[in-house]
């Protein structure tokens, strides 16, 4: 089998956080700059809570310990994230599509998973 | 500005990685694993049936519906685990007393099913395959394959083709 020559990179440097219990990890390329709440409300931008970005549905979560995400896409705006863990590089050959039934009702901007210390962790596209 | 999302580019590379041909098998006998829901015994035909596992930390996963109950890792691979209680017209189990995950695979779909207990796997006789009762419950009726009898209890031999599609579907 041939692996696909679009991309070309093995791995790939994401960001890790808690958001509830679940674990997530979205593409350091991605990201523009992480920065603390207050930072965020002194440069006056409109910062969102990620599970209203992502579409997690009508859930209410608890933040323990916010940070806010800007995004190399729209630095102006932020997305509130929780429990910020470690930056790690994962190699794309441990990257797994979501499986066929969480592909197909999957509502949220999460695109695969992967797993770190043996625990799964989801891919959020950013962009 | 890239053409492609790296995202999908990721996915593309992956997803064609895992592109395997699979064989058809015929089967001689039919091999059923039987399993209990609630109170009732149940079976899936062999050949729709990759793996049982007991039952393991389920994830959740956010933004999906209620039927899904979450991801497992299984041995570095991630697979979903659904509820098919309400697909069949039983009421919501309790899943604390859950113990297996039956993993099947058909109608393009691969999924881990939650059950209370896998009972047995064993070959049964074609002929001991029963047309279904009349009086089973109108959601279950267009998944049912046969009946038969194991330890003297009454088993629905279910489709997981047939559920797999009307899942997919929806």
């Amino acid at each position: 089998m041939r692996t696909s020559e679009s991309i070309k990179e093995e791995e790939i440097e994401v960001l890790t956080f808690r958001i509830n219990q679940a674990r997530f990890a979205v593409d350091l390329d991605e990201v523009y700059e992480l920065i603390e709440l207050d930072q965020a409300n002194q440069r006056e931008c409109d910062t969102v809570r990620f599970e209203e970005e992502f579409m997690f549905g009508n859930i209410s979560i608890h933040y323990i310990s916010p940070k806010v995400l800007l995004r190399k896409s729209s630095a102006s705006s932020g997305i509130l994230i929780d429990q910020v863990s470690e930056i790690c590089k994962i190699s794309i050959d441990c990257i797994k599509p979501l499986p066929d039934l969480v592909k197909k009702f999957n509502r949220t901007r999460i695109w695969g998973t992967t797993l770190i210390e043996q625990e799964i962790v989801y891919l959020i596209d950013l962009q | 500005m890239p053409s492609k999302k790296k995202s999908r580019k990721i996915l593309e590379a992956i997803e064609e990685k895992q592109i395997e041909t699979t064989a058809d098998v015929n089967l001689a006998s039919v091999k059923l694993v039987i399993f209990t829901l609630l109170n009732g015994y149940y079976a899936f035909q062999g050949e729709s049936i990759k793996e049982i596992l007991p039952t393991s930390k389920i994830n959740v996963v956010p933004g999906v519906p209620n039927f899904i109950l979450g991801v497992i890792n299984v041995r570095g691979d991630i697979e979903s685990v659904i509820n098919i209680n309400d697909f069949l017209g039983l009421p919501e189990q309790n899943s604390e007393n859950d113990k297996n995950i039956i993993i099947a695979e058909g109608a393009g779909i691969r999924s881990g099913i939650l059950v209370s207990s896998v009972e047995d796997v064993m070959d049964f006789p074609e002929a001991s395959i029963q047309p279904p009762l009349s009086s089973l419950n109108e959601k279950i009726k267009p998944f049912v394959i046969g009946e038969t009898d194991y330890k003297k209890k009454n088993v629905t031999v279910l489709n997981v083709q047939e559920i797999f599609k009307n899942i997919s579907a929806n």
